[in-house]
């Protein structure tokens, strides 16, 4: 079995009197995973901490089974693509590339010819020798990310890698992503863009306010999230004959119409309800065009997991979540 | 502007043992120097003092050979062959001061922060790449370009006045001076080398930095200064850093100190500034975290 991309316990880290993340106990494996959250919420303050640009406050963490802080040869496996720029703005692409694949202990010869590839890859080959200082911010992203990969690592920390693209780059980054996902790489890419880490993975790590609200694959977590009815989309030909036929049935909470030739149902047992509407549309003689549920996605659980509640809700949604056996 | 989908290819190529890395670092540094005008026009002004100083030694010399070759003469007149180390000092001390220090804000100073400042740490610091690392890629660089501005002039005026020995035993009488003028000049940078890097790891806003180093390089200069002659109390010219570096030099070029201070107090003092620096810079770097 492999060792968990990262495991923490406890993990907090302060600034000051300011909270950055706080009680950190999460298990990240391999694979792809997303770090979502709303800005502010601690992903990168948490994505810092896994290349030990910050030292713990408290807890412990461990990226590959391996401690963090001052940990050289982790590093040397590790790939990061910051959210801020800080590029030497006088280095060309290739220049830029290829001094941090040295870093990384690749010889110089092959680090400007992998640099090189990496920017071609990247989509900026013709711009590879042009200064950083003229890139737009969708190619300055590119080149940060082509600096993370440079190295072949084996675990890439991608702080929101996405920002500042044009949704043509942002498509193409995130099949590289899942590529690299395939390829045996371990992936974390933060995003506060819901949608964009859908895309990418199903795994996610949700955080808000500094504190981890779930962990685990996106419909698996939805299914936990017992507090709130499921919503189930009918698209049949006559929905308020079906609409009369389920409110009767005590697993429907409740049915109201958004669109023409669309019924929203709520229920608390979606596993009892599936099987019920198919039957009564058959028995009515109705015909279901489509049955599909809006709650199937990350911006429903985001929206339930971080709805205004206080932080005691939010404590209780993440107990409820991250604790994983109970639904 | 697309992205090629060519493919993921694992390198399978040699890597090097992570002491290599402060190379990088090092070649970074000094490019990013070197790309400043002012960097520059200081190193290139700071060789006037080294051709006025050889120009006035070589006469000197001349001079005082033709001199010494007349012994009735020389005798009569009261002259001695002696080894131009007054001038030596002088172009090291007085002249190249300036732009040592010109070179000190503009490199030393900002070294650190500037990284911290511009995010650069977030990439060292993500690399396998240690703090001690780090510190050699700065603190050469650093120290190179300040050592070339303190101790080539020095050096060449020495090589000078060896050049225009016309004798051994006049050769002998100056050479002292060549160890003399490599070990204060290396003093001497190192003092405007690590204590503005220290304090350049103290903050992120290089500014501030340049202005905190210059203000502790001037302003117990003229407080000690002021003090001394002020109060007879010599020892309170002990307080600055230029007035330890030229007593020091005056010590080991056997000219007469400004004070009568024994040599092992500013050499002391140097050497706590020193150590003091290098413990600041070490703890910092140590405790670093990237916050960009």
């Amino acid at each position: 079995m492999s060792e968990p991309l990262v495991t923490t316990e406890k993990l907090c880290k302060w600034y000051g009197k300011v909270v950055g993340i706080n009680d950190f106990t999460v298990t990240i494996p391999q694979g792809v995973t997303g770090l979502l959250g709303p800005n502010g919420a601690g992903k990168s303050t948490f994505i810092k901490l896994l290349i030990g640009a910050l030292r713990p406050s408290k807890g412990t963490l461990r990226v590959l089974g391996e401690r963090v802080w001052g940990n050289r040869l982790l590093l040397a496996r590790i790939g990061y693509c910051p959210e801020h720029d800080g590029i030497y703005e006088d280095l060309t692409g290739t220049e830029f590339v290829a001094a941090m694949a040295r870093l990384s202990g690749t010889p110089a010869a092959a680090s400007r010819k992998l640099a090189r590839e990496t920017l071609e890859q990247l989509g900026l080959g013709a711009a590879a020798d042009r200064r950083l200082g003229e890139y737009s911010k969708g190619m300055r992203q590119r080149a940060k990310l082509a600096q993370a990969m440079v190295h072949d690592p084996e675990v890439l920390l991608l702080d929101e890698p996405l920002t500042g693209c044009d949704p043509l780059a942002r498509a193409q980054i995130t099949q590289r992503i899942k590529e690299l996902g395939k390829a045996g790489k371990a992936v974390l890419v933060s995003s506060h863009i819901l949608h964009e880490v859908e895309s990418m993975t199903p795994e996610i790590l949700l955080v808000y306010k500094g504190q981890v609200l779930a962990e685990g694959n996106i419909y698996r977590i939805r299914e936990m999230i017992d507090e709130h009815p499921h919503k189930i989309r009918v698209a049949c030909d006559q929905p308020r004959v079906l609409a009369q036929q389920l409110i009767v049935s005590p697993d429907v909470h409740s049915v109201h119409f958004e669109q023409e030739g669309e019924l929203v149902l709520e229920t608390r047992n979606p596993d009892g309800c599936y099987p019920l509407i198919p039957k009564l549309a058959l028995e009515s003689g109705l015909k279901i065009r489509a049955l599909t549920s809006p709650d199937n996605n990350l911006q429903a659980v985001f929206d339930y997991l971080t709805r205004e509640r206080g932080p005691e809700g939010v404590a209780k949604a993440a107990v409820k979540a991250a604790g994983g056996g109970a639904p | 502007m697309t992205i090629r989908d060519l493919g993921y290819k694992r390198y399978d190529g040699p890597r090097l043992p992570h002491r290599s890395r402060y190379r990088v670092l090092i070649g970074r540094t000094l490019s990013l120097a070197w790309a400043s005008g002012l960097v520059k026009t200081a190193m290139i002004l700071g060789m006037f003092p080294m051709v006025v100083c050889g120009v006035v030694i070589f006469f000197k010399v001349k001079a005082m050979q033709m001199i010494a070759s007349q012994p009735m003469a020389a005798a009569a007149a009261g002259i001695k062959l002696d080894d131009a180390s007054s001038w030596v000092f002088y172009c090291v001390y007085w002249c190249q001061l300036w732009f040592a220090f010109a070179m000190s804000v503009l490199v030393a100073a900002p070294a650190v922060s500037d990284d911290v400042r511009t995010g650069a740490f977030q990439f060292y610091f993500a690399r396998p790449i240690s703090r001690n690392h780090y510190l050699v890629g700065k603190m050469v660089p650093v120290g190179l370009l300040i050592t070339i501005v303190c101790a080539a002039p020095g050096l060449a005026l020495v090589l000078l006045r060896l050049g225009l020995c016309k004798t051994g035993a006049e050769a002998m009488k100056v050479l002292p001076m060549l160890g003399s003028t490599i070990l204060y000049t290396l003093v001497y940078a190192a003092t405007l080398a690590l204590p503005p890097v220290a304090l350049s790891a103290l903050s992120r806003r290089s500014g501030t930095m340049q202005g905190a180093w210059a203000a502790l390089f001037f302003f117990p200069w003229v407080l000690g200064e002021g003090m001394a002659a002020a109060t007879g109390v010599s020892y309170a010219a002990l307080v600055s850093i230029p007035t330890n570096l030229r007593l020091l030099g005056q010590y080991l070029y056997g000219m007469e100190p400004s004070y009568a201070i024994p040599w092992y107090y500013p050499a002391a003092v140097l050497a706590a500034l020193l150590v003091g620096s290098a413990a600041v810079l070490l703890h910092r770097l140590d405790k670093v975290e990237v916050f960009t």
